[in-house]
């Protein structure tokens, strides 16, 4: 063999070699199992234990949207951790750590909880820190007695005066209502005062509610105010 | 000094003079065939031969790194898959042979019963090939139980619980192949002998009477119309046929062997290569419970046939039905062996085949869809549709979190997203009204368990609402044909 055919040989060997190395075929590290508790990287995390509530996209899911920096600003993380390993007793926050009968362990809470904040927590801006923030747990002193007026003041005109939003889905704009009954018994039934004063604060934006700065009066809403109105909805509960 | 050539020749010259090489090769390799028997139709049982002695040179390779215990046969795979340079190809031919292997001998039993070469003399061709075929069948699956993931470990679950229906002898076969009552440190080994010694041995066995009976009785003459098959006198038209048109298999008709045994290794290769080995889906670990596995592709139908017949179809199914088929097949060169060859002239047998394919197919891409399977992570996992949560009122949206929460996704699609076990859920308010879906949440029924137990008024009122919502847009939802006979309380007036 001359020297020339052995390097012509050699080289094809070589790009053989080297061309198998990169072929579609070959099984990607991505591909390799791994036990469900190994996975720790945020994105597989969420896919399989939270969006399903939650959305795809951190929004427009049944649940709370978690791609809201304003509602994570307002929770905290240590307090988002807390939520997802215990869970939300009475509504559909169901417990995910493994300890609790949840199916995550400690480290893949503490992974989703930093992923949230990552990749959804901004730090607010002046202007939204000017209007401060209202405290994130409801305190024992609120009066529920001027909720009412609150609601007729801030929440009435989408959600009704009666708080039972429009009587048929075709009334919704043709009255400006858009809000649904958020006083209907069965709806009270199933949320917490705490989701109910999240809701407050940190509205719905995904769906077209305000957070507390925005109302439809205009100023953002007072802190006692938020605190009246929810025991105020508190005390409707049947 | 003689050159290099004439020095060979005179080696193999003093070899020949000892063992007739040449002799046996012409006996063997050279013997007559008929012309038009040198036809692309006839290439497929030389191309599973193909297969097969690719899978020895791929298994001996792979059989250099697999540890054949149970502790370390998921890990020597992974080894395969990710360190050593090009185990994952090597997996990937073996695998793609076998595929490639039981899809050429299903092609060539399929030619076989559609040419009727079982017929006279080639009855028991035909039966060592049955044999070779269900041995085939064998080493594929024990080839899967190999792998020992989550696929090995619950088919030979599934295997071992069909071989247990066996009457008064299930419980010892189920002892001698699992080496105990359950899988256990021996039931590896086990496989891993059958599959390694047993089963190649005994192929190699049936391939070399398979092609010795392809040697005395002939290579089948390609069917013509109107030429029936008679003991008497068939022998001697079979001569006449290779002394008008008689070509030697090697060198004159082998061509066509050659270039299609080139394309089914273009072929594994080539999968091999852009699609790769099966990836091993977790180690045979009965813990973990986030798996859904399934048998590769020949026993698919196999699969999807037991998930979908009612339980107390199986024992009778496994107990008469299979044996039945299986003697059937054995059976067919002793119900006719005699008569018109050609398919034109057989219209039962090629609808038979036609059936039998396509009951398989069908029944494989089932095993392949499952959708009797819950999906186990639906509920937390498959997002409801955006469209379905825009515009809906609070109780709908905590009605459509009870549907994920309660793990309704599970079994029911939205948008078909989600399990298939139950009805897709996109269109449901078209076709119940209010009161039948509450009724439906809270008894159940149509192979729905009832949820009355455990879901709260509120949670039925919410999640009913919710589906009332879910209907096309411009399409009304289902409502009750009457008016109720008495007004429910509250709504006097109305």
């Amino acid at each position: 063999m001359t020297p020339s055919r052995l390097a012509v040989g050699l080289a094809a060997l070589a790009f053989v070699w080297l061309g198998c190395d990169s072929l579609p075929g070959k099984p990607t590290e991505a591909e390799r199992y791994r036990r469900p508790s190994e996975i720790l990287d945020f994105e597989s995390l969420y896919a399989v234990n939270c969006a399903g509530c939650h959305g795809s996209e951190g929004t427009l899911g049944p649940a709370r949207p978690l791609a809201d920096s304003l509602y994570l600003e307002l929770i905290g993380r240590e307090r988002m951790g807390r939520v997802i390993a215990e869970g939300v007793p009475g509504t559909a926050m169901p417990t995910f750590l493994d300890a609790n009968g949840g199916t995550l362990t400690q480290a893949q809470i503490d992974a989703v909880r930093d992923g949230l904040f990552e990749n959804w927590w901004k730090p607010p801006t002046k202007a939204a820190a000017r209007k401060q923030l209202p405290g994130y747990a409801q305190p024992a002193a609120a009066r529920a007695a001027r909720g009412g007026d609150a609601f007729s003041k801030y929440c009435a005109d989408c959600h009704g005066a009666d708080g039972l939003g429009p009587e048929a889905p075709g009334e919704r704009k043709a009255n400006g209502k858009k809000g649904g009954a958020v006083l209907d018994p069965n709806f009270l039934a199933l949320v917490s005062d705490q989701m109910l004063r999240t809701a407050v604060i940190a509205g719905r934006t995904d769906l077209g509610m305000p957070d507390w700065r925005a109302t439809s009066d205009g100023g953002p809403m007072t802190e006692p105010e938020i605190n009246d109105v929810v025991a105020w909805m508190s005390e409707r509960r049947p | 000094m003689p050159g290099l050539a004439e020095r060979a020749r005179r080696t193999f010259g003093w070899f020949d003079d000892r063992l007739h090489l040449k002799a046996i090769f012409d006996s063997t390799a050279g013997h007559p065939i008929p012309r038009r028997s040198a036809s692309w139709w006839y290439v497929f049982g030389s191309g599973t031969l193909v297969c097969f002695i690719l899978q020895i040179v791929t298994g001996i390779c792979l059989a250099l790194v697999y540890v054949p215990s149970p502790n370390e046969a998921y890990a020597s795979l992974e080894y395969l898959n990710y360190e050593q340079n090009l185990g994952w190809f090597l997996r990937g031919v073996h695998n793609w042979g076998s595929v490639f292997m039981v899809g050429l001998m299903t092609i060539h039993m399929i030619q076989v019963f559609l040419f009727g070469a079982y017929k006279y003399p080639r009855e028991l061709t035909w039966v060592v090939g049955c044999v070779l075929f269900l041995l085939t069948l064998g080493a594929a699956f024990t080839g899967q139980i190999m792998r020992f993931d989550q696929d090995a470990y619950w088919g030979l679950q599934i295997g071992v619980s069909i071989a247990a229906r066996i009457p008064f002898v299930g419980e010892s076969i189920v002892h001698l192949l699992q080496g105990g009552p359950i899988i256990g440190a021996e039931t590896l080994s086990r496989f891993f002998s059958l599959h390694v010694f047993v089963l190649p041995g005994l192929l190699i066995g049936g391939i070399v009477v398979h092609l010795r009976l392809v040697l005395t009785r002939g290579i089948n003459e390609f069917p013509v119309e109107g030429q029936e098959v008679a003991p008497e006198t068939y022998a001697a038209e079979y001569e006449e046929l290779l002394e008008k048109t008689g070509i030697r298999f090697f060198p004159d008709g082998v061509d066509k062997d050659i270039v299609f045994a080139a394309l089914v290794l273009f072929g594994i290769v080539g999968c091999a290569a852009i699609l790769g080995p099966p990836i091993p889906n977790g180690p045979a670990d009965p813990t973990l419970i986030n798996t859904a596995p399934r048998p590769d592709f020949y026993f698919l139908s196999l699969f999807a046939a037991f998930a979908l017949m009612p339980p107390y179809l199986e024992d009778f199914v496994i107990v008469y039905v299979l044996p039945v088929m299986v003697l059937g097949l054995f059976a067919i060169p002793f119900l006719s062996n005699v008569g018109e060859k050609h398919p034109r002239r057989r219209p039962g047998a090629v609808i038979a085949a036609t059936l039998a394919m396509t009951t398989l197919c069908v029944m494989a891409w089932e095993g392949l869809d499952s959708d009797w399977s819950p999906h186990m992570d639906a509920w937390s996992g498959t997002a409801v549709p955006t469209h379905l949560v825009e515009g809906r009122t609070p109780l709908e949206l905590q009605g459509a979190l009870v549907l994920q929460v309660k793990q309704c996704r599970n079994c029911h699609a939205l948008d078909g997203s989600g399990g298939k076990r139950g009805p897709d859920l996109s269109n449901v308010a078209t076709r119940l009204t209010e009161d039948q879906l509450v009724r439906q949440v809270l008894q159940g029924g149509g192979n729905m368990p009832a949820y009355g137990k455990n879901l709260t008024p509120a949670e039925v009122t919410a999640v009913v609402a919710f589906m009332r919502t879910l209907h096309p847009r411009g399409q009304l939802p289902a409502r009750d044909s009457a008016p109720p006979a008495v007004p429910a309380s509250g709504t006097a007036g109305s």
